[in-house]
């Protein structure tokens, strides 16, 4: 079955400001390579698109128009981020008349995946909710260290990534759900656990320090 | 003691408020000091991802809006309610707005429990977390999923203990009572 010309919509859930997200470098791989393989696709920015009536309604037009929907995710309190479940009540209120197939790639902070559990969890439902084709998730940890725009910038550290992502696009093209080997590999560690921990509590004092904040990183403002 | 509502009642779902005024009932009958925050009607923009509140002022949101009280008022009370419609198993987007606005309480430092790694503790004491979660009908997997939401939440944000009930639109208000009365006695919440 030729996928040509199909639609693939992006949407990415990070709330910061374009260009600066691991969501949307991971995001925007898959894309790319969706493009390759001659389908359309469109990316949406969610806390943008919630800013105007304008904005919503190209968000719910995108969403009715694809055929593929693709979310990627910052994990935010062990769940999605707020203006994500605000765009998933808009798109449930409003009721969609065909149903997308819809597969979702969450990162977090953590070095460990398995903390993106539960928002996977929520997006499922949602996709049974809304009455959309729910087509796999994949559940990424250690997402702090994707600070680059272009994933591939990353090198080796990155290549399990690069492997899940193209597995993940060979199913989602060809109409199959996200496979297990591409969960799996998406889901081991870039770094081991020790080294990233290290690292992140030392980049928390550098970036302090750029600040002038670095002996009030403890602080208890509001301590009552 | 004081208590704090944070009830994330959307505007599509009005007729659920009711939930939440049962709450904040039950907790003045057993004389605890109440404050009832309906989400809807405060000025919470959505977090930006900043770390600001870890790395720029320590605890302090960059944003100035209403979630820097809500956040000071979730610290300083000895109980914290999430009143919520259960939302694809997970809370509204009032509720998670002010909640994700919140992660100045506890520090960026990483840390392990339970072979996990979550993030230090800033403040001595959190407070103890109720999850409320409403529903139109039984449906068991958002139920799971919510409660799952609501442990996770303690584990994140050092809550020394918590629990979490369901309750469905059509449920006489004496049931939902005996449900919270329940829930409130597992946390050790008495007068």
């Amino acid at each position: 079955m030729s996928s040509e010309g199909k639609r693939v919509l992006l949407l990415v859930g990070s709330p910061k400001a374009a260009g600066k997200s691991a969501s949307e470098a991971v995001g925007a791989y898959v894309i790319e390579k969706m493009d390759q393989r001659g389908w359309n696709s469109e990316t949406i920015f969610i806390r943008t698109s919630l800013q105007s009536d304008k904005g919503r309604a190209m968000l719910l037009e995108a969403v009715e128009n694809a055929y593929l929907i693709i979310l990627s995710f910052p994990l935010y309190v062990d769940s999605l981020p707020a203006p994500v479940i605000e765009a998933m009540e808009l798109i449930f209120m409003h009721g969609l008349e065909k149903g997308a197939r819809f597969a979702v790639i969450a990162n977090c902070g953590f070095p460990e995946a398995q903390h993106n559990k539960v928002a996977m969890s929520i997006c499922q439902r949602f996709a049974h909710a809304s009455g959309l084709e729910w087509a796999g998730g994949l559940a990424l940890g250690m997402g702090g260290v994707l600070s680059r725009q272009r994933l591939e910038e990353h090198g080796g550290m990155v290549r399990n990534i690069i492997k899940s992502l193209d597995l993940a696009v060979d199913a989602l093209v060809n109409g199959e759900p996200v496979p297990n080997e591409a969960i799996r590999l998406m889901a081991k560690p870039l770094i081991p656990k020790w080294m990233y921990t290290t690292i992140g509590n030392l980049g928390w004092r550098q970036q302090a320090k750029r600040y002038g904040v670095r002996k009030h990183l403890r602080d208890r403002p509001y301590q009552r | 003691m004081k208590a704090l509502v944070l009830n994330g009642v959307g505007k599509n779902v009005q007729h659920l408020g009711r939930i939440g005024e049962i709450v904040v009932r039950e907790l003045r009958s057993l004389q605890w000091e109440v404050h009832d925050l309906v989400l809807r009607d405060i000025e919470i923009a959505p977090c930006m991802g900043c770390f600001g509140c870890w790395v720029q002022t320590p605890g302090v949101c960059l944003i100035d809006d209403d979630a820097r009280e809500v956040t000071r008022k979730i610290i300083g009370s000895d109980l914290v309610v999430y009143v919520t419609p259960i939302t694809f198993g997970g809370y509204s987007s009032d509720l998670k707005k002010a909640l994700d606005r919140s992660i100045g309480l506890i520090s960026p430092f990483f840390t392990r429990i339970n072979g996990e790694v979550h993030h230090r503790k800033r403040y001595v004491q959190a407070a103890k977390l109720l999850g409320v979660g409403f529903l139109p009908q039984p449906d068991e997997e958002s139920e799971l999923i919510f409660k799952t939401l609501i442990g996770r939440n303690a584990i994140n944000m050092h809550n020394p203990a918590h629990a979490a009930c369901v309750l469905y639109e059509n449920q006489p208000d004496p049931e939902i009572q005996v449900v919270l009365q329940r829930a409130l006695s597992e946390l050790g919440v008495t007068s």
